[in-house]
């Protein structure tokens, strides 16, 4: 999961890419952060219609308060991101891009750091 | 001296949140405890204000088995009236005012945009919101979440510094073309402010 949200996490940040694509592939990188702070504490969000919505909301559960603002955050980048991908192009704006790629390597060191206090023999 | 609101002063509480939800998406039909449930009360505490708006043509209401169900009498002459009392004090856009707000000069320009602004929305019609400024989504999203409760549908922003904004103008961008050639409703400035954002 770590190499996958690297991944993504480099990728979002191709210049020739288009904000959609960007934007879309940050938005998984901080969909994977999520599911690796719910798997840490031992659950697994089973792959049915709303999962991206459940996973998103779990973190609050898992990570705890300091989760919400994420949460929320990635609750409308989810909607946006199911705009680009299915509904229309030309969705998303730099400014949005650019934040979400911000947002999502945040989110990601704040989970890295949660794994290693809450569960040292799982982290990086 | 204290302050009321406009629809205070005119409406009981639960009377106000009743026609605030029923005038603002007019062609939906309420289960009634879809109704309490947004307004935080009980379907019985609604019965006696429910049967008073129907009974009077401001409300209709149809029963399918058990469940009744309600929505505004868009033929009653007061209709457009009463609609555009609540569009002004409890409506989309002193909701959205009042909640980007507290952004202060983060936001240059708000506006909805779409099919809400050209009157043209259903029941179900999300509300489009273009914010231009400092303040992004991450900003925005717990603000909105709350209006989304309030209105009862969701806020989809798009959100743009001010220099991509005048950029994408610059570069004769369609999309953002066709938003200023349409009908907005503002929620933060005005006209002149967006004609100044852009370089008019």
């Amino acid at each position: 999961m770590r190499a996958l949200i690297a991944r993504d996490l480099a990728d979002a940040s191709l210049a020739g890419l288009s904000a959609d694509r960007r934007f879309a592939t940050a938005y998984n990188a901080a969909l994977q952060a999520a599911n690796m702070a719910i798997a840490c504490a031992g659950y697994r969000i089973v792959s049915k219609v709303g999962h991206h919505r459940v996973s998103l909301e779990s973190t609050k559960l898992v990570l705890g308060k300091p989760a919400q603002k994420y949460a929320d955050y990635f609750e409308t980048c989810r909607r946006k991101r199911n705009t680009i991908d299915y509904t229309f192009s030309n969705v998303a704006t730099d400014t949005e891009a650019k934040e979400i790629l911000a947002q999502a390597r945040q989110f990601y060191v704040e989970v890295e750091d949660w794994i290693t206090k809450n569960h040292p023999a799982l982290k990086m | 001296m204290r302050k009321y609101s406009v629809l205070t002063a005119l409406f009981p509480q639960v009377r106000q949140g009743v026609l605030a939800a029923t005038l603002g998406q007019p062609d939906k039909w309420w289960y009634l405890s879809e109704l309490a449930g947004r307004l935080g009360t009980s379907p019985s505490s609604l019965q006696r204000e429910l049967s008073s708006l129907v009974a009077s043509g401001i409300l209709v209401h149809r029963r399918e088995g058990t469940r009744a169900y309600f929505k505004a009498q868009t033929q009653s002459p007061v209709f457009r009236d009463l609609q555009q009392l609540f569009e002004k004090t409890a409506g989309l856009g002193p909701i959205l005012e009042q909640v980007l707000k507290p952004f202060g000069n983060k936001i240059q320009s708000a506006f909805i945009y779409g099919s809400v602004a050209r009157s043209r929305e259903h029941a179900m019609s999300d509300v489009d919101v273009m914010v231009i400024g400092r303040a992004g989504l991450a900003d925005l999203s717990p603000a909105l979440r709350k209006a989304e409760v309030r209105l009862g549908r969701e806020v989809n922003v798009t959100a743009y510094s001010s220099e991509e904004f005048r950029e994408k103008i610059k570069s004769g961008d369609h999309f953002l073309a066709a938003v200023l050639r349409a009908r907005k409703q503002f929620v933060k400035g005005g006209q002149s402010d967006l004609d100044e954002l852009v370089g008019k």
